[in-house]
């Protein structure tokens, strides 16, 4: 917690790559999408997550740049509830389509990622390189998990996790446009 | 019956490693939150987390559910509890979107009682139908909470708290179904269902 606050050599970094786990929406949409490319075999279940990090990535630049998307916090929910619904089905996407939605859910991510007040510092681009560090770490993390699970109810397992997570998009998702509208 | 049960351990990564890690996951943007956000983000996930729990007839129907899975056996016992809480946040959605619905508390009640009267009766459709069955039923219990659901603040951490606790229920369903698995465990279930079925009565009957 003393890190968030940037006191620290490091700060940046640290509060960058902590920003996908200290989010609901972010650590959510993230857990259903590794899960579901782990799910998908080789090679989506690696092309999936490198290419959400790298949208993520160049997102998080551009929003640096001084771009701003209305909405993106929408299409987080949105993607929450692809990738949950995605994960509980099994369903395995044609690659163009796959790629496209994990695009798009990536820029997304990307875009909110560096819009909180964490992102405020003054070496804007160590937070960048840390954020990017941790959703990889983090999508590494789990597909590692889910790779080795093999046992029927661990498989079980993640599709209900697939489930509730879209159960959350659809609820958060609603609220949002109650809420925002 | 538990040489059709599947084997519960193999690879690497041991089940408790899973549940520690993910448990360990769950624990992360709770504590973040409850600093980073003050009080309502923390907030927002035990009123959500307390809000399934909150009436019994909510606890009856979901727990029903986990409890006819487990005596449904294979693939009932994980399809449904993965179902209802979609179908329920769909139900949530038409709620806070203002849809009406007549009749909710009393669809409740009846959902309590039909619920515990196909456990009790021990009865087997196909998946299929059970499936409808649970999903017209969630479909009330979801409108339910959508009306009482808060404004914007802390939505995700409150929809989070939400689908845990409801998922939570079910599971607690499952794991007592899984009695059905001693000798005279299915006996048990079905006295359950049964009793499950007369407190539906009784709710339904304060609502007439």
């Amino acid at each position: 917690m003393v890190l968030l606050h940037g006191s620290l050599a490091m700060g940046e970094l640290y509060s960058g790559m902590l920003q996908p786990v200290l989010h609901f929406e972010s650590l959510l949409s993230i857990l259903a999408l590794a899960l579901w490319a782990a799910q998908q075999g080789e090679p989506l279940s690696w092309q999936l997550p490198v290419a959400f990090a790298g949208a993520a990535l160049a997102a998080a630049l551009v929003t640096l740049a001084g771009v701003a998307v209305p909405g993106a916090a929408h299409v987080q929910s949105a993607a929450m509830l692809a990738f949950g619904l995605l994960l509980a089905a099994k369903r395995r996407l044609p690659l163009a389509l796959a790629l496209a939605l994990v695009l798009v859910a990536g820029l997304a991510q990307g875009h909110v990622g560096v819009l909180g007040e964490e992102a405020a510092t003054r070496r804007p681009l160590l937070y960048v390189a840390g954020f990017a560090l941790g959703l990889g770490l983090l999508l590494f993390h789990v597909e590692n998990l889910a790779f080795r699970a093999r046992a029927f109810w661990l498989q079980v397992g993640m599709r209900v996790v697939g489930s509730w997570i879209a159960a959350v998009g659809v609820l958060v998702s609603v609220l949002a446009l109650r809420g925002g509208a | 019956m538990l040489a059709s049960a599947p084997r519960l351990t193999s690879g690497p990564v041991t089940r408790r490693q899973l549940v520690l890690t993910l448990a360990l996951l769950l624990l992360i943007p709770l504590r973040a939150l409850a600093h980073e956000a003050g009080a309502s983000a923390g907030a927002g996930f035990l009123t959500g987390f307390m809000h399934p729990i909150r009436g019994l007839d909510h606890v009856l129907a979901m727990f029903a559910i986990g409890l006819w899975g487990s005596q449904l056996g294979m693939p009932g016992i994980w399809v449904l509890p993965v179902a209802f809480p979609l179908v329920m946040a769909f139900g949530g959605a038409l709620g806070i979107a203002g849809v009406p619905l007549p009749g909710t508390e009393l669809g409740i009640a009846l959902s309590v009682v039909a619920l515990g009267s196909v456990i009790a009766m021990n009865l087997r459709p196909p998946l299929a139908a059970a499936l409808a069955l649970a999903a017209f039923f969630a479909i009330f219990h979801g409108h339910a909470h959508g009306m009482e659901l808060p404004g914007k603040t802390g939505a995700i951490a409150f929809s989070a708290g939400f689908v845990l606790a409801t998922g939570l229920i079910h599971l607690s369903g499952i794991g007592v179904g899984l009695v059905t698995h001693l000798p005279r465990g299915p006996a048990l279930v079905r006295v359950g269902g049964g009793a499950i079925a007369l407190s539906g009565l009784y709710l339904a009957a304060q609502l007439v």
